[in-house]
């Protein structure tokens, strides 16, 4: 006798092979879907990291922001010559669109974050007619970026959740932030600048 | 996609991933569900539910083995629960001293046995020695791993094995007899 039936089998095998009857896949999916419904989370865990820095860096920011004010009111005659000249409108007109922020819920929390801190900025605004046009320029730039907001949310809805186009997102409502502060950083500093002419005056 | 993408993938739920791991294993999963199934339904059946139980199981997937080895032994135990729940007998064994070693150790058949014989004996035989026997000859098991599947003793996996393997012979025997002379 010479065969070992171990040999035999490593040997020979994957011969005798059916395939599978078709449209298992489609079966399979539906399985699937029944199993493990989609719930649609993906990218989950590097958004909530996003979230996380995003609440700390703007901890940060909004800190400064107001400390800034304080600090601008009392070292006077400190020149900014940045082209500020931007500023606007009242924005955040939610729209009837597609909104990412109404499908997730992280989402939504950092972009109301954004908007009410945004909203309280400008609520501190105040307006006179001498600075009117500053404001009304800052608006405007405002209403552009809200525009922006309106079209990544429409292409979130029409691609798919992203990345880019998520970070796009959260820098276009930094950057109204950002905007807004130099916004008081100006103001400030005309405010002063009239002050201390008054003073002269007085003098 | 890089596997261990794919695989972080399925974690986080993404239908994509999971058709795509799906359909570069289902194949090879189908024939090792095949081998206890029989049926080609069942088979499916076992294959698909065995995949559904590796997604939702998937964080438990340690990388120790291949995803496909840490895949085909939930697909092996998806068929026997099934064929459990058909009422195969899983067999209470009084754990018996074997053979010799040189008896555990022979596995020699008649020259000219085709290897299609020996399947169908195997096919034959006693459900209680077909399964390990397939588990340690057709899957490559060795009796540690075995006796996890089967949820037995090492001693018990030896020993099924050794007395499946004596039975295939004997009738390998009769039927080279049989036929031959």
């Amino acid at each position: 006798m010479g065969q070992d039936i171990r040999e035999m089998f490593r040997n020979n095998e994957h011969l005798d092979r059916e395939k599978l009857r078709k449209g298992h896949q489609k079966r399979f999916e539906a399985r699937l879907e029944e199993e493990l419904p989609a719930k649609k989370k993906r990218n989950y865990s590097s958004f909530l990291q996003i979230a996380a820095i995003l609440v700390v860096a703007l901890g940060i920011g909004a800190f400064f922001l107001f400390n800034n004010s304080d600090l601008s009111v009392q070292d006077g005659n400190q020149i900014v010559d940045a082209p500020v000249e931007e500023k606007a409108k009242e924005e955040n007109t939610p729209g009837t669109e597609y909104r990412f922020s109404d499908v997730s819920p992280e989402f939504k929390k950092i972009e109301d974050y954004y908007m009410a801190s945004v909203n309280i900025q400008l609520a501190k605004l105040d307006m006179t007619p001498e600075n009117k046009e500053l404001i009304d320029a800052f608006m405007k730039k405002l209403e552009t970026l809200n525009e922006e907001y309106i079209a990544l949310n429409a292409e979130i809805q029409e691609t798919g959740v992203n990345e880019e186009t998520v970070e796009a997102m959260i820098a276009n409502l930094q950057l109204r932030l950002d905007l807004l502060k130099k916004l008081k950083t100006k103001l400030n500093e005309i405010k002063q600048s009239k002050d201390n002419r008054y003073e002269n005056y007085q003098a | 996609m890089i596997q261990h993408k794919l695989i972080e993938a399925c974690k986080e739920n993404s239908r994509r991933a999971q058709l795509q791991l799906y359909n570069k294993y289902c194949d090879g999963m189908y024939y090792v569900a095949l081998r206890f199934m029989k049926d080609t339904m069942e088979a499916e059946d076992a294959m698909q539910e065995a995949f559904i139980k590796a997604f939702a199981k998937l964080h438990q997937f340690n990388g120790e083995v291949t995803f496909g080895a840490w895949l085909k032994r939930i697909v092996i135990n998806k068929c026997l629960d099934k064929l459990k729940a058909k009422k195969l007998e899983l067999v209470a064994i009084n754990e018996q001293t074997l053979g010799t070693v040189e008896d555990e150790e022979n596995w020699q058949v008649e020259d000219g046995v085709s290897l299609e014989e020996v399947k169908k004996k195997m096919e034959n035989l006693p459900e209680k020695y077909k399964y390990p026997l397939m588990l340690y000859l057709v899957e490559g098991y060795d009796h540690e791993e075995i006796s996890e599947i089967l949820n037995i003793t090492q001693v018990a996996s030896r020993t099924l094995v050794h007395r499946g393997k004596k039975k295939l012979q004997d009738e390998l025997k009769t039927l080279s007899n049989g036929t031959g002379y």
